[in-house]
């Protein structure tokens, strides 16, 4: 493709905005990260570097996950079992999900 | 207009009801990163250059396209781009952006307009193109 005229400083100009960019995407993704080890909110973790106050634990950290009807469908096909025994359903999510934990971080198992 | 100017102006102005969040991006070329009150989900980076003020939004990236949906993405955001007021669509690497160039000669209250269009058509777009993207 030809270009008609010299628009070097222009795409200097784009390269920067790019760069800024993923600077700040980086930021972001180091304040999620840090917030999530610390108990956090994202919000929160910003305060805390910054030496401002800031809420100590996140009020009530718990993991739910809501299943609906095609999610039992599902799971039974994933586990080989039938839909309406949802009992053996979700403990069987229990169970992969506590391997899961485990593996991600293998000191905090049991 | 520099990028010294402007973080002054907007960090104490107000346009259409909406404030600005400047923040001075390190770099060999200064560059801001600008969240417009209401529109905080697409902030806007602005750099400025003898020739204009260009201001971008990232949009997504090539890789959360749906498969098979390249063509008809790009076919909608020809078409799209033309009525838009203010901004068009582009790509810069592997993000697709939309964006707004003014003369370096524009007054700060210009400058403030195409912001706040640009964040609101950043918003507009994304729920547009939802459907195209995983």
């Amino acid at each position: 493709m030809k270009k008609q005229s010299d628009w070097s400083r222009e795409y200097k100009a784009v390269r920067a905005v790019q760069m800024a960019f993923d600077l700040s995407s980086d930021i972001q993704r180091a304040f999620r990260v840090a917030a999530v080890m610390q108990d956090l909110n994202p919000s929160d973790m910003v305060r805390k570097v910054l030496g401002l106050s800031y809420r100590k634990k996140r009020a009530r950290p718990r993991l739910t996950v809501t299943l609906h009807e095609d999610d039992f469908v599902a799971l039974a096909e994933r586990y080989d079992l039938s839909p309406e025994d949802r009992a053996a359903i979700r403990e069987r999510v229990s169970k992969e999900l506590g391997t899961f934990a485990k593996t991600f971080l293998p000191d905090h198992g049991d | 207009m520099d990028t010294q100017s402007l973080i002054l102006a907007l960090g104490e102005a107000s346009h259409a009801g909406r404030t600005f969040n400047v923040m001075l991006v390190a770099g060999e070329e200064p560059v801001l990163q600008i969240v417009v009150s209401g529109a905080e989900e697409t902030p806007v980076y602005l750099t400025i250059t003898d020739t204009q003020i260009l201001c971008l939004v990232y949009l997504f990236e090539e890789r959360e396209i749906r498969s098979g949906q390249l063509a008809d993405l790009h076919e909608n955001m020809l078409r799209l781009s033309v009525p838009m007021p203010l901004s068009s669509l582009g790509k810069v690497d592997q993000h697709y952006v939309v964006y707004g160039a003014l003369t370096p000669t524009s007054s700060e209250a210009e400058v403030m307009q195409e912001l706040v269009t640009l964040a609101d058509n950043a918003i507009d777009l994304l729920q547009t193109f939802e459907d195209f993207l995983d």
